[in-house]
């Protein structure tokens, strides 16, 4: 800031600390370095349910590595943050108290601000209005269970168009039109609406992002899982991995055309399954759940599952019916 | 068939006139030097004799032969043995030594002959055949006969013709001022290789009766006749009643600037720029549904591509019951109906068209997409250009969205709903919840417009007031405003134009290659 010689001292022409604000036409991806500063008493005060992730994601670490040399310093070291943490959540529960006896009005402000960022991201990161194109010999069944299972957080509303390439639809696809229109979502959940374009294109299902085409059904529901925060998220649990690779396994049965292709990984479906009832051990439906009916639904091979999977199918076929 | 050829009214054609006279006489000289050589073939006595020639003019004579013709295009394999009648053109002949190849053409379809010396066949035949001018009507009997290898450049390429019999119906002039191979020859951009000879516009027009022989203007045309019946059955199948409009009219209905004017007995009339006020009187007059076509006149100055000063209005006027977008989905299914018509009956025409002038194919949803004023205003500021809340759109703005749409939802017809009450007409009914807006839309195909409508003011004393805020002259549409003094159901309607729909469906670049006689500023000839 000082010169060393005299000289005319410049304000500074560009401003840097005012907001930027960022584009919404790209996919906004959580922050990385959030997860780091998790010690600072300040970060962990606005974002409680962080800690959480900390602790699955040391855990997870530690498993996958154990045979790793330096482990008990590691482990010591684990230790000691879980203590301070711990240490840090009795402050945060005191000074919570603290506020709620000494000031009402900013105790009731709390909950709002806790809800805020849980709802608001989910309007504002999705576009009001998306345009699906769909081929109609490999309908988007997912469209219709994510329309049931979101419908108190996000309300689909789809209106389907015939594209000229198209000269007459199925009955399969006229049924899945009806009930994807005919669907009501509950009032005062934010709607986005869906244009829903049958035509004859390439891969099974596509939208346009922006100016870029994102194809695959799969993708769609990825798309869909990192703009908002609903059970279909899942980039945050431990077996996010899993999950993704469960995921390209659903978008390439679609592709398969050998039985002996579809039962491998149909295999690996149900491996995921196991006795759990649902796939990915969650305890409701999520992603590959929706991407796992959907594909099979559109290949028409519910009668090659095995009596497990089978239960499973017909569960999310009644999430369908309800 | 004789064509205008001869119009001698610039230096130009009469310098063309003494040219061609020259010739005529170069050839008559070659012909006199011929004759000589000739005879003495004619003297061995000609075993084609009174197998070919030239037919005395065809006058309905009750003694004339019954002959059943066959079709070119119903020529197969299955007819293979059989002798056949066949008229048609000559669109090509090609002497060979003794043989003689001719296409015959019948509008698209085009078949070999062959004209071969044999028993029955005589030298002199095949010369008769060889001489021939082309574009001449001829008759021909034929053996119809299996090749071993696809004639080339035929529609009909598994048979050629062996012929028997070869007569001139109607001979054509020797020289053509355009010929079809050239007017017809495919437009593929960046094709350096191939012949690039064109024949230029104005040229086809003056020639409009050769030009339009080629197989692409035939598909034009009959795609255009396809519009016109789709447009009327499907209305007619809505309980729509097709009027008649008087295209005299005694004032101008719309603007006024842009009407002809034509004398009328002691004084002027004008020439109907659009059936609008007929269309809405018949609605007064409780026929709820009328649809009208006919020629439509506009003496607007302009030399675009897509501008003539008459072309052939399709048009409609619905009454509705609360909502002016019962009219507008109906005109927008009406599109939907006649899109998928051309789509499924006239896939043949469209792709005849496509091999002449490359187009991609036009693409529509079911239903019509609608988009709001302000959605398109949106769509376009985030490709970075702006436009006014009140603002009309330019044609290159609408051409821009056009190009947007498609991108986004696959579509090269559209509505736009909701325009700016500040652009329309002062008719124009204004939206009962924003003042700003009116309830009218347009109507876009691979981003130009087609169709412009609106709900119309049915209330004699609001229409005034709109007519005065616009600063019209009241008496002077005081007959419009009168057809609602005695009560008028509420209604909208639209009208395209069936020139411009079949340009733009078939993605053509010159409204012109679909009005079969245009009119524009510069030309009300032929």
């Amino acid at each position: 800031m000082k010169a060393p010689i005299k000289m005319y001292h410049l304000k500074p022409v560009v401003v840097h600390d005012f907001a930027v604000e960022v584009p919404k036409c790209m996919y906004r991806l959580e922050s990385i370095h959030k997860l780091k500063k998790v010690d600072d008493p300040k970060l962990s005060v606005s974002s409680p349910e962080k800690k959480l992730d900390i602790f699955d994601q040391v855990k997870q670490f530690l498993k996958n590595c154990q045979d790793v040399p330096g482990m008990a310093e590691l482990e010591a070291k684990q230790c000691e943050i879980l203590e301070q943490l711990a240490a840090l959540k009795q402050q945060i529960s005191t000074l919570k108290k603290d506020l709620l006896i000494q000031n009402e009005p900013a105790s009731k402000r709390t909950p709002t601000v806790a809800v805020c960022p849980r709802v608001v991201p989910n309007i504002k990161a999705l576009p009001e209005s998306l345009v699906i194109t769909a081929n109609p010999s490999s309908p988007p069944y997912a469209l219709q269970l994510v329309q049931r299972l979101l419908q108190n957080e996000i309300g689909l509303v789809i209106v389907s168009y015939v594209h000229s390439s198209v000269v007459s639809l199925s009955d399969a696809v006229k049924s899945l039109k009806e009930s994807l229109s005919s669907f009501q979502p509950p009032s005062g959940v934010p709607v986005v609406n869906v244009k829903l374009i049958w035509k004859n294109i390439g891969s099974n299902s596509e939208f346009l992002l922006s100016q870029t085409v994102v194809s695959g059904e799969v993708n769609f529901l990825r798309f869909l899982s990192r703009l908002t925060k609903t059970t279909l998220t899942y980039e945050n649990d431990s077996n996010a991995l899993e999950v993704d690779s469960l995921l390209d396994q659903c978008y390439l049965l679609v592709r398969t055309k050998t039985k002996v292709e579809r039962s491998g990984i149909i295999q690996s479906l149900s491996k995921a399954l196991a006795k759990a009832s649902w796939i990915a051990g969650s305890n409701q439906a999520g992603i590959v759940d929706v991407a796992a009916f959907s594909a099979i639904r559109q290949c028409g091979i519910s009668n090659e599952l095995n009596p497990n999977l089978t239960k499973w199918y017909q569960k999310c076929a009644s999430l369908i019916a309800s | 068939m004789v064509e205008e050829v001869e119009k001698t009214e610039s230096k130009k054609a009469a310098k063309k006139e003494a040219k061609k006279a020259e010739k005529a006489a170069k050839k008559a000289e070659h012909k006199a030097a011929d004759g000589p050589s000739a005879a003495p073939a004619r003297d061995e006595a000609d075993v084609s004799e009174g197998r070919y020639g030239t037919l005395p003019l065809i006058r309905s004579d009750p003694s004339a032969p019954k002959r059943a013709f066959t079709a070119a295009k119903d020529l197969s394999k299955a007819l293979t043995g059989q002798q056949v009648w066949i008229r048609g053109r000559l669109h090509t002949s090609r002497a060979k030594g003794k043989q003689c190849f001719i296409v015959l053409r019948q509008r698209e379809f085009s078949v070999q002959v062959l004209v071969n010396v044999s028993e029955a066949v005589s030298k002199a035949m095949v010369k008769f055949a060889s001489n021939i001018s082309k574009e001449s009507i001829i008759d021909v009997q034929a053996k119809v006969a299996q090749v071993p290898s696809s004639v080339a450049g035929c529609s009909q390429s598994e048979v050629e013709l062996v012929a028997s019999e070869v007569w001139v119906v109607s001979a054509a002039f020797p020289q053509l001022p355009l010929q079809i191979e050239d007017a017809s020859r495919p437009e593929k951009p960046g094709d350096e290789d191939s012949l690039n000879i064109r024949v230029n516009q104005d040229t086809r027009l003056d020639n409009r009766v050769l030009d339009l022989r080629t197989s692409t203007n035939q598909a034009v045309f009959r795609l255009e006749a396809g519009v016109c019946k789709l447009f009327r059955d499907t209305l007619a199948s809505r309980g729509f009643v097709e009027i008649h409009t008087p295209k005299i009219i005694p004032a101008a209905s719309e603007g006024g600037a842009n009407v002809f004017t034509v004398s009328y007995f002691k004084g002027s009339a004008y020439l109907a720029q659009s059936p609008q006020l007929y269309k809405q009187m018949a609605i007064a007059a409780d026929f709820e549904k009328v649809f009208t076509v006919g020629a439509v006149f506009r003496a607007e100055d302009s030399n675009t591509h897509r501008h003539l000063t008459e072309f052939t209005g399709l048009d409609l006027e619905m009454a509705f019951q609360y909502h002016y977008h019962e009219v507008m989905l109906t005109i927008g299914d009406l599109f939907t109906e006649i899109f998928k018509g051309l789509r499924d009956q006239y896939s043949r025409e469209i792709s005849l068209v496509g091999q002449q002038y490359p187009a991609e194919a036009f693409t529509f949803l079911e239903p019509p997409l609608v988009l709001q004023f302000p959605e398109a205003r949106t769509m376009l500021k985030e490709a970075g250009v702006e436009v006014g809340a009140e603002d009309d759109l330019s044609t290159p703005v609408e051409k821009l969205l056009g190009r947007l749409v498609k991108a986004k939802f696959h579509t090269d017809f559209y509505i736009l709903d909701k325009y700016p009450l500040a652009v329309r007409p002062f008719y124009t009914m204004p939206d009962p919840q924003d003042p700003k807006t009116s309830n009218s839309y347009d109507m876009f195909m691979r981003g130009e417009e087609i169709l412009s409508g609106a709900q119309r003011i049915h209330d004699p004393q609001f229409l005034t007031e709109r007519a005065k805020h616009h600063g019209i002259d009241i008496p002077k549409i005081a007959a419009y405003i009168d057809a609602f003094k005695y009560g008028c159901p509420p209604h909208a309607g639209g009208g395209i134009g069936l020139e411009r729909v079949v340009m733009l469906y078939l993605g053509l670049d010159n409204v012109r290659k679909t009005s079969m006689f245009p009119r524009d500023p510069k030309r009300v000839t032929p």
